[in-house]
């Protein structure tokens, strides 16, 4: 148990929090500044990849009067504060960490007293929970207000070092990193740097966007972002292009088709962000939101941008937002007409982050749908037969199959979509804008576009309040996962 | 079987009243000895299949066991013979949440530990 032997094998971790829980520490922590230091202790959430560590700060448990004492410099946490985190650990999945500042100015490196509350506390916790994780973090500022921070913990015996810190909510997405970017070819994007200034093009160089879906939405989005300067992508889609795609899918080509089989969708929009930007760092998946590989990777990024445009996935979003706090923006589109004549042009974007509300609270997702969606091709043939069985037997068909109808979607108005949620993300991401609602919704052939917004809430002990942060650890309660039949994920080597 | 699938049906299992069984290949839930109001049937088990993607997707079909006395008396056309494990089980046609009578499909709400309810209302139906 002792720190020594932490230092071999260490791996790195992220933590995500939400703003709020973020500006609860802080006011917390740095209420004796310049000069003292305090603490809290903190419960939160942990996945471990086969790369790192990512742990989702659930909640923050404030100190009481008499938990620690006041009377001096540095941090004293007394034994009743110390039992009602366990008390806390023995009746939650999760699990308790502690974090606390420095003084003004003064290196956030462990001191050896801190040293020794780790080791005190990774072994006094791990006596009230079956799973054992333990984080410790150090945060502190200088006189210029410069924020900075450290990091380490312990899942079972495998130990971790805090690279960065994510920091999510509605209007913010901040990344604080150990070895941040910087920009180098500033003359590329100079009007973004004019517009919102220079600090928003750095942001946007060390962001890490996912676009779930690579096709008539996701592409056109991925394009814009790459323009403006992202710099990391993790491209997701399980499929190859069609022909009929050529139509839509910004990077597809006439030479695309030219021999079978056709390229992965991904491929291509890993080619175009290349085209645009050749330092991109592009992770290109073969795969679907859903499956826990693919989760692996979305929980290391800033945001995630669905374009997929099923019932599951904005589940599956709605879940990564409020339990692994990444946020998300899922758009849709919708053509209505027929014969030539095309009466309505719509388009959705829902904005997902920890707080607020899930596809359940908002009356998105038909259950039908969303099981047919995820069906195997066998089991929709077994069910197409029996319905015509029914029919012939003179029952109704509608409980074994009821047909979903494909929606038609053109390039012109997914492009235009594609790009509107592109534009909410590179706002989001920079803090300069946010769309004005969480639920938005317009039609271009209505007067006004039709625009319909509204922000809502959580229905009351929905999961989507309740499971805040809370990880792998609410495996128990999970909404949607991956059908055996679909092919295994993997990332396409460039 | 996924992991996080396995933890939800066993959450869902450890809510029963009754005895449930997890198969974990193919995927199905044994819920064992169902009282049945059948006079030469005390008791039942009934099978329900683990649809792909629970549990978004929707819990659907009751499968009893293929020498049962029941098939035919409770309500649902039968369906194909289908071997899960050990035992050979008749599908029935049965969809609460499917236009059956039931409540629309919502995962936060519905799982094994409320679809047992479903099936003892169908046992009484016949």
């Amino acid at each position: 148990m002792a720190c020594e032997t932490v230092e071999n094998d260490t791996r790195p971790a992220i933590v995500r929090m939400t703003g709020a829980v973020r500006a609860r520490m802080e006011a917390l922590l740095f209420s004796r500044y310049p000069r003292r230091e305090w603490a809290t202790f903190f419960s939160f959430g942990v996945r471990e990849t086969a790369d790192e560590c990512v742990i989702t700060i659930a909640d923050v448990l404030e100190p009481r009067p008499g938990d620690m004492n006041p009377d001096i410099g540095i941090v004293e946490l007394y034994e009743q504060y110390s039992v009602r985190a366990a008390m806390f650990l023995r009746s939650s999945a999760i699990f308790i960490g502690v974090i606390h500042s420095h003084p003004e100015d003064v290196p956030v490196l462990p001191s050896s007293l801190d040293d020794d509350m780790d080791i005190y506390y990774r072994d006094y916790f791990s006596g009230f929970s079956e799973a054992r994780a333990y984080f410790s973090l150090i945060v502190g500022k200088t006189k210029n207000g410069d924020f900075s921070f450290s990091g380490r913990g312990w899942v079972d015996d495998r130990p971790y070092s805090v690279r960065e810190l994510l920091t999510v909510g509605p209007g913010q997405i901040r990344r604080d990193s150990k070895a941040p970017k910087h920009i180098t070819d500033a003359e590329y994007r100079e009007r973004l740097h004019r517009l919102y200034g220079d600090a928003a093009a750095t942001r946007l160089l060390n962001s890490t966007v996912v676009i779930a879906g690579c096709s008539g939405t996701g592409a056109p989005a991925a394009n814009v972002l790459a323009r403006a300067g992202v710099g990391r992508f993790i491209l997701v889609d399980p499929e190859r292009l069609e022909k009929s795609n050529l139509e839509r899918v910004h990077g597809s080509y006439a030479r695309h088709f030219e021999e079978r089989p056709y390229p992965f969708k991904v491929e291509t929009l890993r080619d175009l962000i290349l085209k645009i930007n050749p330092t991109a760092d592009i992770t290109a998946i073969v795969g679907n939101i859903v499956q826990p590989f693919v989760r692996d990777h979305i929980v290391t990024a800033d945001l995630l941008i669905c374009c997929t445009d099923t019932n599951y996935s904005r589940v599956a979003v709605a879940e990564l937002a409020y339990r692994y706090l990444v946020p998300s923006l899922d758009v849709g589109v919708l053509l209505e007409g027929q014969k030539g004549a095309v009466d309505h042009e719509v388009g959705q974007i829902t904005v997902y982050s920890p707080g607020l509300p899930c596809a359940y609270c908002l009356s998105l997702v038909d259950p039908w749908i969303a099981a047919v969606e995820l069906m195997s091709e066998e089991e929709k043939e077994r069910r197409r037969q029996e319905a015509w069985d029914a029919t012939e037997r003179g029952e109704a068909a509608a409980p074994y199959w009821r047909d979903v109808p494909g929606l038609p979607t053109v390039g012109h108005f997914t492009s235009l979509a594609g790009s509107m949620v592109a534009s909410y993300g590179i706002g989001w991401l920079t803090g300069t804008f946010f769309p004005p609602r969480n639920f938005i919704q317009f039609d271009i052939l209505s007067p006004g576009f039709g625009f319909v917004g509204f922000d809502a809430v959580s229905q009351p002990g929905c999961y989507c309040a309740d499971l805040i942060g809370h990880s792998d650890q609410a495996a128990a309660y999970t909404l949607v996962t991956a059908p055996e039949h679909w092919p295994e994920p993997r990332v396409l080597e460039s | 079987m996924n992991a996080e699938v396995k933890a939800r049906i066993l959450n869902e299992l450890a809510l029963l009243s009754w005895e449930g069984r997890l198969l974990e290949e193919p995927a199905a839930v044994i819920y064992t000895g169902l009282p049945s109001t059948l006079d030469c049937v005390e008791k039942t088990d009934v099978l329900v299949p683990v649809p792909s993607g629970y549990p978004q997707a929707m819990l659907d079909y009751a499968f009893l066991p293929v020498d049962s006395q029941l098939k035919g008396r409770v309500p649902g056309a039968i369906q194909e013979n289908v071997q899960f494990g050990d035992r050979t089980w008749t599908r029935i046609s049965y969809h609460p949440h499917n236009g059956g009578g039931g409540q629309a499909w919502d995962p936060r709400v519905h799982g094994f530990h409320t679809y047992v309810d479903e099936v003892l209302a169908w046992l009484a139906k016949q």
